[in-house]
């Protein structure tokens, strides 16, 4: 599902890559945790798997799609109808309420299914919650309704960057699981970010991502 | 629906383009009085040279000259010199002015060029009227002058706004024509319009106009002559905005004979055709009923109006049939009072040359 | 799903999303609406003032009936009959109007409900009646206005119960005078209450002359008063006239002072420049409401891109959301404008009367096209201006990649380089009006960006300056600092406006001096004569002393040259300023080898003292035969200023150019203290020269009160630009005032702090406003004025000027950053922000 291939991204005014021939393969429906210290280059590593930024070298494969795309158009499709994001800091869109939050990937992709989008929302819990705005939520409830958002038009693909970084830790909890549990049962392939043991332990994969690579292990005496 | 709209739009475009615009009264102005003022009666014949002078007492006045000139050349000019005079009845009594109020229409119409001007006064000034021993019409510098009480022979002296000067001495080759009955002439078959109205078409006049600076040289003088027309009008009942204009033509036959014809508009009646046949030796004969029609044939486009300047006149007796054309376009006065007054030429049965005027057109 | 339907439901979720973020935060779509109503509603109203100015008769410098050329009685024992009157009409002379004189008493009287009793205006006012049936012939806009007014169903109605007359003023009295119930005479019937019109003395009412001789007023006991010239009398006419007239009256010329003169094609340019400086500022307005949306939604933005929108289907919905403020507003700005444009007509009326003696008439707007014009603008405006912010918008996928490295200080310098370059270049090369008005834009728009340039690192200079002893003062520094980054446009505003307020008040400034110290040279006699002929000696007297100067007119190089001549005695020297002469310049004009050209012929001709020029033939008004002047070579010899004249101009000497028929129409006399003047008051119109520079420096002044106007409300259109401007970014600090309240600083020392940062960025704007706005001055002068009207004048700088220019402008700004620092709220609100 996700084949990457020799990755290297470096910022300007940095003296080595943060990313630095990165590989990685991920097959359909697995769940891929990535921990890290803090500025090791997780978040622009999802940030380059989005789209969102470009890499100096290297190639990354999502599906049938090759990034960076040749034309704009094809990375705002990709964006569109194969990749679901759920943010650290949410993300949502202040002026709708909840139910057009979640609703706007599908609308987006055209392929709205109210039923569906109802099955999600009781599944995380947030059903009731439907006509408020996002400004009226806590963390747990605006987080939630991101992942609702991520996976209600059915992406490929769900990349969440450190989706409880600013939760508390029960809800970090259930926030968590709720994430696993329903791109289990969409068999839709999970890659999370986090600096959370607990959170990563959940993935079928947990990975470390250290100068610039992924390993398998952390580093002996490593945190 | 779409092409019965279209189709009403093209047809209202159409008429409205070959029908003559509606008249409106030419005395629509702050200068006519409502109808005030004595009665045009029959019992009371014009009487010359008495009736030669103003009549204040009447509404409205006018002596109005008009000539068909042509230089050595040949070339023709259409020349008008007309004075009228309002009762305009103020409100209150002033040391300045008496009442009445003068107008002077001077117009040259040469080919290719149209000299226009209109001047005012305020009766009792002393700088406009009309005296009648000896025989002296003025308005400013604006002069006709006879030596003695009759009109003739007598000499016309006026500009025209700086650019045109004129200078014509005057005879007459025949009567002074009272027309309609001794001068009582209706305007209407009720009778309800009419006016004291005479005429003098055997006029020669000879003299010179110079053309000034506007002609792109110096002021140019040519000698010219040719045949004239005189008419003066008085009427209180002509005063009136119910009488919304006319028709009117005046013609020089080739042959010495003229004749005078019009037709008259009032509100509330059918148009009222009238007019004078007059021999070569100033025999006249009034036109009547279904002795004369006059039907216009042409227009143009003046001022956004369509104004009839093309006409058929047909009489019974004498045997005519005339066509009427202007000698050129645009003859158009355009004063506080506008009308179309211009040379015309006449063809048909029998040719001649002559003025046609046109008012309600404005 | 077809690909159009999914197009257009793709489009319909952008345009539902943006509509939910207006609705959001309602006061930024807000803004940009009333910014464009306000720029829309400003322009319109300029355009509308231009086009009353100029529809009214500020440019014609035809003198007004009343003073214009007359006949008048001789000496007081004589008058004007009307055998008078008629016999000059009647030879031909038919544009002479009788007139007549009353000064009093007269009585306004009020509106009958009001119960107040008449007043008396005798003081205020002087009747004169004129032959208005006369007064047609020469189709005068006053005969047919009078007319009109008659018959009018606006005019002022007939009193009720008495019988009276239309009558007619000038815009200012009418005004001034307010007699609903109408003016009344001692006898004669009452007049009614004034229309306003043009080309009517101050002071005067006019009426017709029957209703002028009415009761007791006849024209034995208020004779004719003088028998003006409807239309200007040419040399020979008026010799005609002179030669008709009977022995007991005279002719009496125009006088030379034409009061709305040569100054109006400044005054149009003026207003001309001032509608473009509103256009400018107002731009800026909106421009500034436009970015500080797309900077609140930028997050927004970024989360719909992330989300998968295109950077096309975004910037679409963009622009269909300003289209649609845009067909909203600009129908209410204009009509906006319309509507302040027509309420205040009357105050414009009565000041272009009060102040320049001339009319400024109603406009009359063509409400369709001012309203598609304005659209078209204002849209087209904003998409230009939209471009740069909708590609960073469309292209922003993440906060990180938006983040523009700052340009350091060698790229700063290189950019300025360029700018003064290009201005420079700009300026050295214009060689006409229109590149003369570019360079004054460039140097505004340089002077823009240079603020954007410089300003964020000069007010960090100043974070470094403030002593750490005084926190408060540091976070003021501090927070201008951060500040001058967002405000950047509101700032631009503020100095457009105060660089041109600073360049207009000093060219004007300079421009006073100038032409005071110029007249004050050159009207070296204490008095002059102005009259048809030139005195005789017997007139003039033994003890005083004439010069006369005489005129014509040739050609050089193809142009048509006035000539005039002049003495090349000491006096002469004194009171003729050269601003460039050779150094034998006079002796050489004294032996008829030279000449001295005016500053107009020099800059158009692009000759220099030393150039030889050949003249044409000299001719004198009227005459075919040249006069002869000499040899036609000649060298110029120096170059005199002559500030206002249209014409380029040329002096001979006064031994070899005086025909008797080039009579220049004014006298200068010397020696007059203690003469006998009398025969010279009845010949011709005496000034004396204090007089007549008094009279000159209050028509100067009078000029430029408009523009001084316009300048404010630029200024004013401009601190409501910063206005706004502060207000939305107290919202952005709101979180840091609250903290600044929980640390114990008090509310007034807040508010006090904000103004401070505030009126300091302004402050720090205006001492960069102060040397463009010299330079613009410079521009002015130099460059429009020289290419625009071929005459230029010292540019002086005077403290006074400059300093009130910047106090005045800070202090409107201070003035309209009161209502949004004294909205800030009182309450200590602890709660966070929501997140994003």
């Amino acid at each position: 599902m996700i084949v990457i291939k020799e990755l290297v991204k470096q910022y300007p005014h940095a003296t080595t890559p943060i990313i630095n021939q990165l590989t990685l393969n991920v097959v359909k429906g697995e769940s891929v945790s990535i921990r890290g210290a803090s500025g090791c280059g997780k978040s622009t590593l999802l940030a380059l798997m989005a789209g969102f930024e470009e890499a100096d070298a290297g190639t990354i494969q999502i599906g049938n799609i090759a990034l960076p795309c040749d034309r704009e158009k094809d990375a705002d499709a990709f964006r569109r109808d194969q990749l679901g994001v759920v943010f650290q800091s949410f993300n949502l869109l202040d002026c709708l309420n909840v139910w057009d939050n979640i609703a706007f990937t599908a609308r987006l992709k055209g392929v709205v299914d109210a039923p569906y989008q109802e099955h999600i929302m009781d599944t995380l819990g947030i059903a009731p919650l439907r006509q408020k705005m996002p400004s009226a939520l806590s963390g747990g409830e605006q987080q939630r309704v991101a992942i609702a958002r991520a996976l209600v038009h059915r992406p490929s693909v769900v990349l969440a960057d450190e989706p409880t970084g600013n939760l508390d830790e029960t809800t970090s909890d259930q926030v968590a699981q709720a994430l696993y549990s329903i791109c289990a049962e969409l068999a839709t392939t999970l890659i999370v970010v986090t600096h959370s043991n607990e959170v990563a332990q959940q993935a079928q994969t947990p990975m470390w991502l250290r100068h610039g690579t992924l390993h398998a292990a952390p580093v002996a005496g490593g945190r | 629906m779409k092409a019965f709209l279209i189709g009403i739009t093209a047809w209202c475009w159409l008429t409205a383009c070959s029908e003559p615009a509606p008249r409106s009264s030419v005395f629509s102005q702050p200068a006519a009085s409502a109808s005030v003022g004595v009665q045009v009666v029959p019992e009371r014949p014009v009487v010359w040279p008495q009736d030669h002078a103003s009549h204040p007492a009447f509404a409205l006045e006018w002596w109005y000259l008009t000539f068909v000139l042509s230089d050595e050349q040949q070339r023709q000019y259409g020349l008008q010199f007309t004075l009228f005079r309002f009762t305009t009845n103020p409100p209150y009594d002033s040391h300045w002015t008496n009442g009445q109020q003068w107008m002077g229409h001077a117009s040259l119409h040469t080919p290719t060029a149209h000299f226009y001007e209109e001047r005012l006064a305020g009766g009792g000034v002393g700088n406009a009227g009309v005296s009648a021993a000896p025989f002296m019409l003025a308005i400013d510098n604006w002069q006709w002058v006879s030596a003695n009480t009759d009109l003739f022979p007598s000499v016309l002296q006026f500009s025209i706004q700086n650019d045109v000067s004129v200078e014509l001495a005057l005879t007459t080759s025949g009567p002074l024509i009272a027309h309609g009955q001794g001068g009582y002439s209706e305007k209407s078959a009720s009778g309800k319009y009419r006016s004291y109205y005479y005429s003098q078409p055997f006029i020669q006049a000879s003299g010179q106009l110079a053309i000034g600076p506007k002609q792109g040289s110096a002021a140019t003088a040519v000698k010219v002559k040719g045949q004239g027309w005189f008419d003066h009008e008085w009427s209180s009942q002509l005063a009136n905005n119910d009488a919304l204009g006319w028709d009117w033509f005046s013609v020089h036959l080739q042959d010495g004979a003229k004749l005078m014809v019009f037709t008259m508009h009032v509100k509330g009646e059918a148009p009222y055709t009238t007019g004078t046949f007059i021999t070569a030796h100033g025999e006249s004969t009034t036109l009547a009923g279904d002795a004369l029609s006059i039907t216009a044939s042409g227009y143009e486009a003046i001022n956004g109006q369509q104004v009839p300047v093309e006409w058929q006149i047909d009489l019974a007796e004498p045997a005519m049939h005339l066509t009427i054309k202007p000698f050129k376009p645009g003859q158009w006065n355009p004063g506080r009072v506008a009308y179309y007054e211009g040379r015309i030429q006449v063809s048909g049965s029998h040719q001649g040359t002559g003025f046609m005027e046109l008012t309600g057109y404005q | 799903m077809p690909r159009r339907l999914w197009a257009i439901q793709h489009w319909w979720l952008m345009v539902r999303t943006l509509a939910a973020m207006a609705r959001q935060k309602p006061w930024q779509p807000l803004l940009i609406v009333v910014a464009i109503m306000v720029a829309t509603g400003g322009l319109s109203s300029v355009s509308l003032i231009n086009a009353g100015a100029s529809q009214g008769e500020l440019a014609n410098t035809t003198p007004g009936l009343l003073s214009g050329a007359m006949v008048v009685a001789r000496s007081p024992e004589h008058s004007i009959t009307r055998a008078d009157y008629v016999a000059l009409r009647k030879a031909g002379f038919t544009q002479l109007i009788a007139i007549s004189r009353d000064s009093g008493p007269f009585r306004c009287g009020s509106a009958p409900a009001s119960g107040r009793g008449a007043r008396d205006i005798s003081r205020a006012v002087e009747i004169i009646g004129i032959d208005t049936l006369a007064m047609a012939n020469a189709n005068l806009p006053l005969a047919r206005a009078l007319a009109d007014a008659a018959n009018s169903t606006a005019a002022p109605q007939p009193i009720p119960g008495s019988v009276s007359s239309v009558s007619a003023a000038s815009p200012a009295l009418v005004s001034r005078l307010d007699c609903p119930g109408g003016i009344s005479r001692d006898s004669g019937i009452a007049i009614r209450p004034p229309t306003p019109l043009t080309q009517i003395p101050d002071n005067t009412i006019v009426v017709p002359l029957a209703a002028f001789y009415t009761g007791n007023y006849t024209l034995h006991n208020r004779p004719i008063s003088a028998l003006v010239a409807a239309t200007p009398l040419s040399p020979r006419q008026q010799n005609a006239l002179t030669r008709q007239l009977p022995v007991h009256l005279k002719f009496k010329p125009p006088p030379a002072i034409q009061q709305p003169g040569t100054l109006s094609d400044s005054f149009q340019l003026n207003l001309w420049a001032m509608g473009m400086l509103m256009a400018v500022v107002a731009l800026f307005i909106v421009l500034n409401a436009l970015t500080l949306m797309y900077r609140s939604r930028l997050p927004q933005m970024v989360r719909l891109r992330q989300l998968g929108v295109g950077r096309y289907s975004l910037i679409n919905a963009l622009l269909g959301e300003l289209a649609l403020y845009c067909a909203l507003a600009t129908p209410a700005g204009v009509l906006a404008g319309v509507a302040l444009t027509r309420q205040l007509t009357p105050t414009l009326s009565s000041t272009f009367a009060n102040l320049f003696n001339a009319p400024f008439v109603r406009p009359s707007p063509l409400l369709a096209e001012l309203l598609l014009s304005a659209f078209a603008i204002s849209f087209a405006a904003l998409v230009v201006f939209f471009v740069v912010p909708a590609r960073q918008l469309g292209g922003a996928l993440n906060r990180r990649s938006r983040r523009t490295t700052p340009l350091n200080t060698a790229q700063r310098l290189c950019i300025t380089a360029v700018i003064v370059v290009v201005n420079s270049v700009a300026i050295l090369t214009a060689d006409s009006t229109l590149w003369a008005l570019i360079s004054v834009a460039l140097v505004l728009l340089g002077g823009s960006l240079l603020i954007i340039l410089w300003l964020p690192g000069f007010t960090r200079l100043l974070v470094r300056g403030v002593p750490p002893d005084y926190p408060l003062a540091g976070y003021v520094v501090a927070s201008t600092y951060a500040f001058s980054a967002k405000s950047r446009l509101a700032v631009c505003a503020f100095f457009i406006a105060l660089s041109a307020n600073i360049g207009m008040n000093v060219m004007t400034d300079s421009f006073r001096q100038a032409t005071k110290s110029w007249l004050t040279q050159r009207l070296a006699a204490p008095a002059y004569l102005y009259s048809a002929t030139p005195p005789s000696p017997s007139q003039v007297g033994s003890n005083i002393t004439a010069r006369i100067s005489y005129r014509g007119y040739t050609q050089v190089n193809g142009a048509p040259v006035t000539v005039r001549s002049v003495s090349d005695d000491k006096t002469s020297q004194d009171s003729l300023a050269l601003s460039q002469q050779l150094p034998n310049a006079w002796t050489l004009f004294s032996q008829n080898q030279a000449v001295l050209i005016n500053q107009q012929m020099a800059l158009r001709q692009h000759l220099a003292p030393g150039a030889k020029i050949t003249l044409g033939s000299v001719r004198v008004k009227d005459q075919v035969s040249p006069h002869h002047i000499g040899p036609a070579e000649r060298i110029v010899a120096g170059v005199y200023l002559d500030y206002g004249n249209p014409d380029a101009q040329l002096l001979l000497p006064l031994s070899v150019f005086a025909p008797a028929a080039g009579f220049a129409g004014v006298t200068a006399l010397y020696n007059v203290d203690g003469a006998d003047l009398s025969a010279l008051k009845a010949f011709g119109e005496l000034y004396e020269t204090s007089a007549l520079i008094t009279t000159s420096m209050a028509t100067f002044d009078r000029t430029f009160v408009l523009t001084d106007a316009l300048n404010i409300v630029t200024l004013l259109v401009a601190a409501l630009a910063f206005a706004i401007s502060v207000s939305v970014l107290t919202l952005d600090l709101q979180p840091q005032l609250t903290l600044l309240r929980t640390l114990g600083v008090r509310q007034w020392q807040i508010k006090a702090a904000l103004g401070a940062q505030y009126m300091l960025l302004c402050t720090a704007t205006a001492m960069v406003a102060l040397p463009f706005g010299i330079g613009l001055a410079g521009i002015f002068i130099y460059q429009v004025n020289r290419f625009a009207f071929s005459w230029v004048y010292p540019l002086q700088l005077s403290a006074q000027v400059l300093i009130s220019s910047v106090l005045f402008s800070l202090a409107v700004i201070l003035v309209v950053l009161l209502l949004p620092l004294g909205r800030l709220n009182n309450k200590v609100d602890l709660r966070q922000e929501g997140a994003g």
